[in-house]
């Protein structure tokens, strides 16, 4: 079974590679440390971010204990390098599988839980952590942190020389593996399974998805990520310190998700670019940064919920209505004699409840038949009807809306058989039709029965 | 143990648990009448505390400590008020408002700890606590100040638990957060009940700010533990009478006393969010509640 | 006939985006007890929703008692998917307002509040009635019509049994001194004895000259009570019948369904 179309014909084809060839050549532009500091924590965020969306928003579990994951991904890396003194790159691997085991044992109080409760025992978990980590200052530094943590080298090439370079694509190549999991998996029989979970749960379990084992796999995959950058922010920073697990930072974080778009992969990319800028333009701001931020998330949250990402969805869908919008009228204006030559008559705009449609209206008849086609068709597919009946019968047809030169219509209403059938009881009243013969095509069968089914008042 | 040790320990447990039991039946509040975990509660406690820090630097000893108290609460009240018009009441409808109301809260939080740094500065303060003296209590002297506190958290929720109980408006706020729709059908103004909720909630959390305020330091970020502490308080409990999280609160508050003496200090907290994730596995509606929430 | 109680004028509505009944027009009359008949899940009770302000209207207009419930025009279809609309669009219909009025919607199957006594409910009930005479007989009048709940003062609504609870319901709407009263499914799931009873009450309040709209699904039990009856099919109305002419079950049932019902 394969419903997704593969990457290279999607729509995000294209911006995707531009977007990669961009963040291949900034480090040429910008050399400054500071800005290729604050390009590998948008990385960071990025990634610790749209990993949190498979669990929150295609899993549907709120897990506050997502930055933990990264959390135990730094302190495992600073542990296994520093202090047992494991070679740096396998410490970096070491990571995502302590992540993971954290994540099942995490799932085992979430899957018997839901709702909110599932946020309480994921911040408890978290702060167990954070009490553990804290208490166990030997190892892990108490409240203060480890500092001098082993950096990373390639054969004596140390990732921070030459202002950070190594690190910064270490960090490019880290979201793009992530990106790319993320991508393969929300299209894999997991990740639809995921999504059936989130959306019915009851129903995708008499279907055969096991909850418990989806869900704690949603939890671990979402854990390795996380887990792998919580390291690579260790040895980058060389430092690790308990702070991740304060509010602040899981703060951040969520803003990212949410004013990104949950459910989506991109959503949070971009948002990790945006806030991560917005926050450095505000950097001289001290306490009021951080009041304007926190500001600016309510105001974006409260007036449109769905994020950045659908934002740009809608945009985009505006410029395609306009553009078919404008198709259609220019039809309608300049190519009316094409039309009206297969179909032996002028066709012109009849008012209905679902907006305007476009109607031909011919031949004499107290019978009246009306046509309807199918999806993404016309009214012209009758010309041959036309031609035939134009004797004996009264022969009205139209385009539903937003096919043929009818207008758009508005896509939470007027898309629907229900609304097709209205569309047909408000052209029988207009142009006084009696009781018509309705021959519906395909979808238009559809709204033909509809129209049936309601019967004539 | 000796006598002594175990009095003292008692008294601070019971001080404690009066503290948690306060911010924990503010949060509980708002948690059954909207579904929404208010994260901004442990901000308010802190914002309640510079507030009567605030005044009582005009006017000191008791009268001050008192005043102090009483316009805290009553600011924070209104502040509870009009967050409700902000923070949640845009997407009250939405199908995500639980999520949507978290980030807000969040939010709400670090502007409230932000705008503290901002007006106060980021150094300790401390309400100085206006009763001093000792009574002497099964051998060891405890400060009256505790006693006061004590007496004026309890004396607080007798009041909140009577108004909830036997006052028309009180029914109402209960009435809407049993059942929303049917709360709108008998006339009430549910977004203003709803406020009021939240604002009442805003006010035990002032109150709780004073009294942590005159027991410890206030820093912008005061709250932070308080608000893990009602979290864990809210769990243990439930939330399904008034009542139940207020035990939980004197069982956490020994529990903290007791364990703070036997275990090594840190390892207190860890210990009962352990608790808290055992009570949530085997009973995730509390040790005191059903499963429904309600007021 | 003066000026009618109730009058809905090519009323639409549903839940956003979905529409689920349109161009109704209806109209009550003062004193009159009017029936609505209709299969389940057509959508009586989004109208009475409607009309009781916990759903804006679509389109059309509610008056009542001469006065327009809701504010004029049509709801305008959103355009975007996500942007939050509850912000920026006031709420056309008010069920505070509606209340204070006196238009008294009693829900179908209603909870009513689980957790608060017989007493506590009927307590905060008559505040849609503030600043309204007549609060004292209404007290009576419940008391004599549903004896039973003085027996259940004190114990919490979920103890109660379905048809309890309905009482209490039904006593609720009353304490609110409705101008016009509005059943929706009184009778649901009750049995025959409880449902006997609660049909008699019903007679009562009828009585005492209180005006009704009552949907419920046993025709006889309508026809008794009502003055007209209004048949409401796929989110229309598409019959009015008389009091004079009182059809039968039978009769209802093949006017909906046809001969083959
Ligand atoms: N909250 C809701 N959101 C979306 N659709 C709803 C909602 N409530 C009801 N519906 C749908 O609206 C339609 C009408 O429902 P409604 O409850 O008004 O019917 P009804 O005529 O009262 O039925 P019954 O006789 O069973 O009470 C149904 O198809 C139902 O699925
Ligand atoms: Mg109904």
């Amino acid at each position: 079974m394969k419903y997704a179309p593969s990457f290279q014909r999607t729509n995000g084809f294209w911006p995707v590679v531009i977007a990669l060839c961009i963040a291949a050549a900034l480090p040429f532009f910008f050399t400054e440390t500071h800005i290729r500091h604050i390009l590998i924590l948008i990385f960071v965020y990025a990634i610790l971010a749209s990993n949190w969306d498979l669990s929150l928003g295609y899993g549907g579990i709120v897990n506050f204990a997502h930055i933990a994951f990264f959390a135990i991904g730094l302190y495992t890396y600073g542990i296994a390098a520093k202090i047992i003194g494991l070679d740096p790159w396998l410490a970096l691997l070491l990571a995502p599988v302590l992540a993971i085991a954290f994540a099942a044992l995490l799932a085992i109080p979430v899957l018997r839980l839901e709702g909110i409760y599932v946020i309480l025992v994921t911040i408890a978990a978290a702060q167990l952590l954070f009490q553990l980590v804290v208490s166990q200052g030997d190892f892990t530094g108490g409240t203060s942190g480890m500092v001098l943590i082993p950096r990373l080298e390639i054969v004596g090439y140390r990732l921070s020389s030459d202002g950070r370079i190594g690190y910064y694509y270490l960090s490019l190549l880290l979201v793009v593996f992530s990106t790319v999991f993320l991508y393969k998996l929300e299209r894999s029989a997991l990740g639809r399974a995921i999504k059936a979970l989130r959306d019915n749960k009851y129903y995708a379990i008499s279907r055969g998805v096991s909850e418990g084992r989806i869900r704690l796999l949603t939890l671990c995959a979402s854990a390795i990520f996380p887990g792998l950058a919580g390291a690579f922010y260790g040895a980058y920073l060389r430092i690790a310190s308990p702070d991740v697990f304060g509010l602040g930072f899981l703060t951040i974080t969520l803003s990212i998700l949410l004013l990104g778009g949950i459910s989506t992969i991109w959503g949070p990319l971009i948002a990790a670019v945006v806030i991560t800028a917005f926050a450095e333009i505000l950097a001289d701001y001290g306490a009021s940064r951080s009041i304007i931020i926190a500001a600016m998330i309510i105001a974006v949250v409260v007036v449109y919920p769905g994020g950045l990402y659908a934002a740009m969805q809608e945009i985009w869908g505006l410029g395609t209505r306009l553009r078919t919008n404008v198709t259609a009228a220019w039809r309608r204006r300049f190519q009316a004699s094409l039309r009206q030559e297969a179909m032996g008559v002028k066709d012109h705009l009849v008012e209905t409840r679902h907006g305007p449609v476009s109607v031909c209206d011919t031949g004499n008849g107290d019978q009246t038949i009306i046509f309807v086609h199918g999806n993404s068709s016309c009214k012209e597919v009758f010309r041959r009807q036309f031609d035939e009946f134009a004797g004996q019968y009264r022969l009205v047809t139209f385009d539903l809306p937003g096919h043929g030169v009818s207008p758009n219509g508005n896509p939470d209403e007027d898309y629907a058989v229900e609304a097709y059938a209205e569309i047909i009881r408000n052209l029988v009243d207009s142009l006084d039709l009696k009781t018509p013969i309705v021959f519906g095509w395909s979808l238009g069968g559809y709204a033909a029965l509809e129209y049936a089914a309601r019967g004539t008042p | 143990m000796t006598l002594e040790t175990f009095a003292f320990l008692l008294a601070s447990g019971l001080v404690l648990g009066g503290l948690y039991a306060l911010m924990a039946s503010g949060l509980a509040v708002v948690w059954t009448t909207l579904g929404v975990f208010n994260f901004a509660h442990g901000a308010m406690i802190a914002l309640g505390a510079y507030i009567a820090w605030q005044v009582t630097q005009y006017t000191t000893g008791g009268a001050g400590f008192l005043l102090g108290a009483g316009v805290s609460v009553a600011i924070m009240f209104c502040l509870g008020f009009a967050m409700h018009y902000v923070l949640v009441k845009p997407f009250e409808l939405h199908a995500n408002l639980v999520l949507l109301a978290v980030i807000t809260t969040l939010a709400a939080a670090s502007i409230m700890e932000n705008a503290i740094l901002l007006s106060w500065g980021p150094r300790d303060k401390q309400i100085a606590p206006p009763f001093t003296g000792n009574i002497e209590f099964l051998g060891t002297a405890i400060g009256i100040h505790d006693f006061v506190i004590l007496a004026i958290a309890l004396a607080a929720l007798l009041a909140l638990a009577l108004f909830l109980r036997r006052t028309t408006a009180g029914r109402a706020l209960r009435a809407v957060a049993q059942n929303r729709e049917a709360a709108e059908l008998m006339g009430f103004n549910v977004s203003r009940l709803v406020a009021m909720t939240i604002g009442l909630s805003a006010a035990t959390a002032a109150l709780a700010g004073v009294f942590v305020g005159s027991l410890r330091f206030i820093s912008p970020t005061v709250g932070t533990d308080p608000l893990m502490k009602s979290l864990i308080v809210v769990i243990l409990g439930g939330v399904t009478r008034f009542t139940s999280p207020i035990y939980a609160a004197f069982i956490v508050g020994l529990a903290e006393a007791f364990s703070a003496y036997f275990l090594v200090l840190y390892w207190a907290p860890a210990v009962l969010f352990a608790m808290m994730i055992i009570v949530l596995l085997i009973k995730p509606e509390g040790l005191f509640g059903r499963r429904t929430r309600t007021l | 006939m003066s000026a009618p109680l109730l009058e809905l004028r090519g009323l639409s509505g549903g839940y956003p985006p979905v529409s689920v009944f349109r161009g109704v027009d209806m109209t009550v009359g003062n004193n009159e007890a009017v029936g609505l008949f209709g299969p389940n899940g057509h959508g009586k009770t989004t109208l009475l929703k409607t009309v009781a302000g916990l759903i804006d209207p679509r389109d059309g207009d509610i008056f009542f008692a001469g006065e327009r419930l809701n504010t004029e025009g049509k709801m305008r279809p959103r355009t975007s998917r996500h942007l939050n609309y509850d912000l920026f669009r006031r709420r056309r219909i008010s069920a505070e307002s509606v209340v204070r009025q006196g238009l008294i919607y009693v829900m179908q199957g209603n909870l009513l509040f689980p957790e608060m006594t017989v007493e506590e409910v009927l307590d905060i009930a008559p505040q849609a009635a503030r600043g309204r005479g007549g609060a004292a007989q209404m007290r009576d009048l419940v008391d004599a019509v549903f004896p039973r709940l003085r027996e259940r003062w004190h114990s919490k609504i979920r103890f109660l049994s379905g048809g309890e609870r309905q009482m209490v319901s039904i006593a609720a709407g009353l304490l609110a001194l409705p101008r016009l009263l509005i059943l929706d499914e009184p009778t649901l799931g009750l049995s025959p004895k409880l449902r006997i009873e609660l049909c008699e009450a019903i007679a009562k309040i009828r009585a005492e000259n209180v005006p009704l709209i009552v949907v419920d699904q046993n025709v006889e039990f309508l026809t008794s009570l009502v003055d007209r009856l209004y048949l409401f099919d796929h989110g229309a109305i598409t019959r009015e019948i008389d009091g004079s002419a009182m059809p039968s079950h039978e009769e209802v049932m093949t006017m909906m369904f046809g001969e083959a019902h």
